[in-house]
């Protein structure tokens, strides 16, 4: 399968340009600013060879939850009164907020899908370690990886044995109670799962670290589409401060 | 190469679960452990590879003690289920994971991963994620990440579990190519009459039985007394099956 751009990306620069890059994107405040860190990140999803189509699908999920907020963040008080309708009012402040947040976290989740395209995420470990990420954070972040998927697979599991035995059309007060049963089974097992992975990973002398094959060589390319992005996030910074 | 002297074990608040167990493997040999649900045999493998710590007596692997929860080089153990074993997003990763840790140098890993591969014939798997991989897969891949460590002795828990025929078949020719030590517990008596030469029988958390594995099973009134069945290819055939 032909590789996107992205993954020519050395892991380390990718990281450290584009963690810096959202950090610049959620100090800013600015309209201007905030539409020049969405327009970054759509460029850069463009540019990276990023599946536009996996990119507004991993937008999907914190944008509905925006969208169940939104009620709450309008009715929120401010100073300049918009609209006074005969219960509630629309001051500015709230629909700012509003704004600010929609943009601010479309751009970091573009960003974050950049990151993680295609990642092979040994290697992006890897270059966390190299960048000085503790490695015990780097061991939780691999396990919950590998094993989020097969705690995936058991709830589905107990839930169709769950629904073969009639489970949805129990209602209220059981139909909870049998969810709890589901959760606590699944805790139980993932707890049980847990202890055996770390006996299987202590068994082939895992003492905390991880450690890595590969070594990274960085090209020179590399380097300028790493500055790219670093001159991006400066001129976010810089729009913000002097607009 | 396999000393265990005078084990006992019982789980908290649980009855004794082995009493006063006693054997010795000899080097090159495959012993077969075989007894009912609940008779002790995953309890003493994981004690064998100090997982689990003994109450009463010593283990010990050519000349060493086993620690509770010390890493020994010398053993290795297969778990029922490969998903305990497997955790990375290559199986290169994985079956690289123990040397890496043992301190084998970089340069050096992909010769022993891929030798580990080729051992079980399976070098295609090294850049598959084990989520993209049949049970039977993984099971090979789990095998190859424990002789990648190169082990001296290697207990295998229910190695043929969930396979079908044709998979059961790859690891019953593995097996009878490798010249380490095994000890193997499964519920899969022809399958253990094909690889091992010895068998230990356990019930109740004592050693019922130990010898030459025909000899054993072949006597029915034991095989019987202990919640066994005597295997269908020991039995004389009254009439032909086919004309």
């Amino acid at each position: 399968m032909k590789k996107a751009p992205i993954q020519f990306w050395d892991y380390r620069w990718k990281l450290v340009s584009l963690v810096i890059l959202i950090f610049a994107i959620a100090y800013t405040g600015k309209p201007a600013a905030m539409i020049s860190g969405l327009a970054f990140s759509l460029l850069l999803t463009f540019f990276t060879g990023t599946n536009p189509g996996e990119a507004v699908k991993n937008l999907k999920t914190p944008l509905y939850l925006l969208l169940f907020m939104s009620p709450f963040i309008i009715l929120t008080p401010g100073r300049e009164l918009l609209w006074q309708l005969p219960v509630v009012k629309i001051y500015r402040e709230s629909l700012d907020l509003l704004f600010t947040i929609l943009l601010k976290s479309t751009s970091i989740i573009l960003i974050f899908n950049a990151l993680l395209y295609k990642a092979d995420l040994t290697r992006l470990m890897q270059a966390m370690k190299t960048v000085g990420i503790p490695g015990k954070l780097i061991s939780i972040l691999i396990s919950t990886y590998r094993y989020i998927f097969l705690y995936r697979k058991d709830l589905v599991k107990l839930s169709i044995a769950a629904k073969l035995r009639a489970h949805s059309k129990r209602r209220g007060f059981s139909h909870l109670l049998t969810s709890a049963d589901i959760m606590l089974t699944l805790l139980v097992r993932s707890y049980e799962q847990s202890e055996r992975v770390q006996a299987a990973m202590v068994m082939r002398g895992y003492r905390g670290e991880f450690y890595f094959a590969e070594k990274f060589k960085s090209k020179f390319s590399d380097k300028i589409i790493s500055l790219v992005v670093l001159m991006a996030a400066t001129g976010i910074i810089l729009m913000e401060n002097l607009c | 190469m396999l000393n265990i002297d005078n084990i006992s074990f019982a789980y908290p608040g649980g009855n004794p679960i082995l009493k006063e167990i006693n054997l010795t493997l000899v080097k090159g040999e495959n012993t077969a452990l075989v007894g009912p649900n609940g008779s002790g045999k995953t309890t003493l493998f994981l004690l064998c590879c100090g997982i689990l710590k003994e109450q009463a007596g010593k283990i010990e692997v050519d000349g060493k003690f086993i620690q509770h929860k010390k890493f020994n080089s010398k053993i290795s153990y297969l778990f029922q289920s490969p998903d305990d074993q497997l955790f990375s997003s290559t199986i290169f990763d994985d079956v690289a994971f123990g040397p890496l840790n043992m301190g084998v140098e970089k340069k050096d890993i992909h010769g022993i991963v891929r030798e580990a591969l080729k051992r079980v014939n399976s070098e295609k798997l090294s850049d598959k994620s084990s989520f993209h991989l049949s049970g039977g897969e993984k099971r090979i891949a789990a095998i190859a990440s424990l002789l990648s460590m190169n082990p001296e002795v290697l207990l295998f828990d229910e190695p043929t579990a969930n396979l079908d025929s044709r998979n059961k078949r790859k690891v019953i020719e593995l097996i009878q190519c490798m010249d380490e030590t095994l000890f193997i517990s499964s519920h899969d008596l022809e399958f253990l009459l094909e690889t091992c030469g010895r068998v230990i029988v356990i019930d109740e958390g004592r050693i019922v039985a130990d010898g030459p594995i025909r000899e054993i099973m072949s006597d029915e009134e034991l095989m019987k007394r202990h919640g066994l069945e005597k295997p269908h290819s020991l039995i004389p055939h009254q009439e032909r099956h086919h004309y």
